[in-house]
């Protein structure tokens, strides 16, 4: 056996994968060749590196991919890419809320509309704003349902990076925060044209029980928004997981 | 049963940090780790609850192949020579055992993707031959001889760095 053959049992013999016929064989070569030893001898340095590799922080889930297909790379194949995790991300939805409509037993959608949430689609039409409550709300928590949202966002040619959608309630009107819940960041792209931002997997906090409301608000933030973010209202809006009283 | 949630908080960094060695670079790394939760978030229900980072470490390595074949298409892969001198070089011209985890890294780079892959499944996280060829979908004797190969590519790489 040739020096180069031996070279694949050396690196067998560091995964402990030889059998013994070729471990005797490697090792009476090894005795003989200074060449072979050295590699061997280099090649387990190597092996050290595996456990030094540098770890890195993992950054957030995209919440919701954009429609646009604008990004860091701007290739065909990340286009696709992005068509593929945008339709996965709808099934995502589905599966997470089977039943999230506008309105009856599996909550109840209120529409982002200037400084208000209002449970009435308004008139679609692009506004800057970023705050919004509700009016005085009375209902029902629905158990092992969670907010979804869908947002149509546009920030013209300067993107918004780590923007957050954050859900504050006061359930009984005192003046303070409940509960809040935290829709991790996304991006918003950096080209003229809408994006639609649903709830997602993941990259999702929340402080606090869910409880009933007894006359009490909800309100939410988009967080690091600039001046150039505008939401599409009458197709931005949250589903609450609650059975509001009429 | 672990919700995706739970998954996710445990787990992130372990996948990502995955898909960064495997991928060699943030981009595609990141491409890689997202669309793994995706398919986590998808395919959690037939998860049977066994195992879950060889779970994860299945997914990863077969969307790293997967998106890395895509991207051969139009960069095939080419397999760097080895230099036989270097080879033969006597040890102590090599290596800076100090800063071996980073150079290592970059020497990562002269690998092919599946060869990488393989190379990092064996490296960090210890599987062995069989278990390699199971995720990638190689013959067992294939995993041998390519690890083989990209131990002496990685070799010659470091050592041309000194
Ligand atoms: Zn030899």
């Amino acid at each position: 056996m040739s020096c180069a053959a031996y070279r694949e049992l050396i690196s067998a013999e560091l995964d402990d994968e030889l059998n013994p016929e070729e471990k005797a064989s490697l090792k009476s070569h090894l005795a003989q060749c200074a060449a072979c030893r050295s590699l061997r001898e280099r090649l387990s340095l190597v092996e050290k590196g595996f456990a030094r590799l540098p770890e890195v922080a993992p950054p957030p889930l995209r919440p919701r991919p954009t429609l646009a297909t604008s990004n860091s790379r701007g290739s065909a194949g990340a286009a696709a890419l992005w068509t593929t995790l945008l339709a996965a991300a709808a099934c995502a939805a589905l599966v997470f809320w089977p039943a999230s409509k506008p309105s009856g037993s599996d909550g109840v959608a209120l529409y982002l509309s200037p400084h208000s949430l209002q449970t009435d689609p308004p008139q679609e039409q692009a506004v800057g704003v970023s705050e919004f409550r509700s009016q005085p709300l009375y209902g029902q928590v629905l158990r092992n349902r969670e907010l979804a949202f869908e947002i149509q966002l546009d920030s013209h040619q300067q993107a918004c990076r780590d923007l957050r959608l954050e859900v504050d309630y006061d359930f009984d009107n005192d003046g303070k925060v409940d509960r809040s819940e935290v829709y991790s960041s996304f991006d918003t792209d950096s080209q003229d044209g809408w994006e639609v931002y649903r709830s997602g997997t993941a990259g999702y906090s929340h402080q606090g029980e869910a409880r009933n409301f007894s006359g009490g608000t909800v309100s939410v933030r988009l967080r690091n928004a600039n001046g150039e973010l505008q939401m599409l209202q009458g197709r931005s809006k949250l589903i609450l997981p609650y059975q509001l009283n009429s | 049963m672990p919700t995706f949630e739970e998954i996710y908080q445990e787990q992130a960094g372990y996948v990502y940090n995955l898909a960064l060695r495997m991928a060699g670079n943030p981009a595609d790394a990141d491409d890689v780790y997202q669309e793994v939760f995706l398919r986590v978030h998808r395919y959690l229900p037939t998860y049977r609850g066994d195992g879950l980072r060889t779970w994860l470490r299945r997914i990863t390595a077969n969307v790293f192949c997967t998106q890395a074949k895509k991207r051969q298409r139009e960069a095939p892969e080419e397999e760097v020579g080895i230099d036989l001198v270097s080879l033969e070089s006597e040890p102590g011209t090599l290596l800076d055992e100090r800063e071996l985890g980073q150079s290592l890294s970059q020497a990562l780079d002269c690998l092919g993707p599946v060869m990488r892959a393989a190379m990092i499944l064996r490296g960090v996280e210890g599987l062995s031959y069989q278990e390699i060829a199971d995720v990638l979908e190689i013959p067992v004797g294939t995993v041998r001889s390519r690890l083989s190969r990209a131990r002496l590519q990685l070799l010659s790489r470091l050592e041309a760095k000194e």
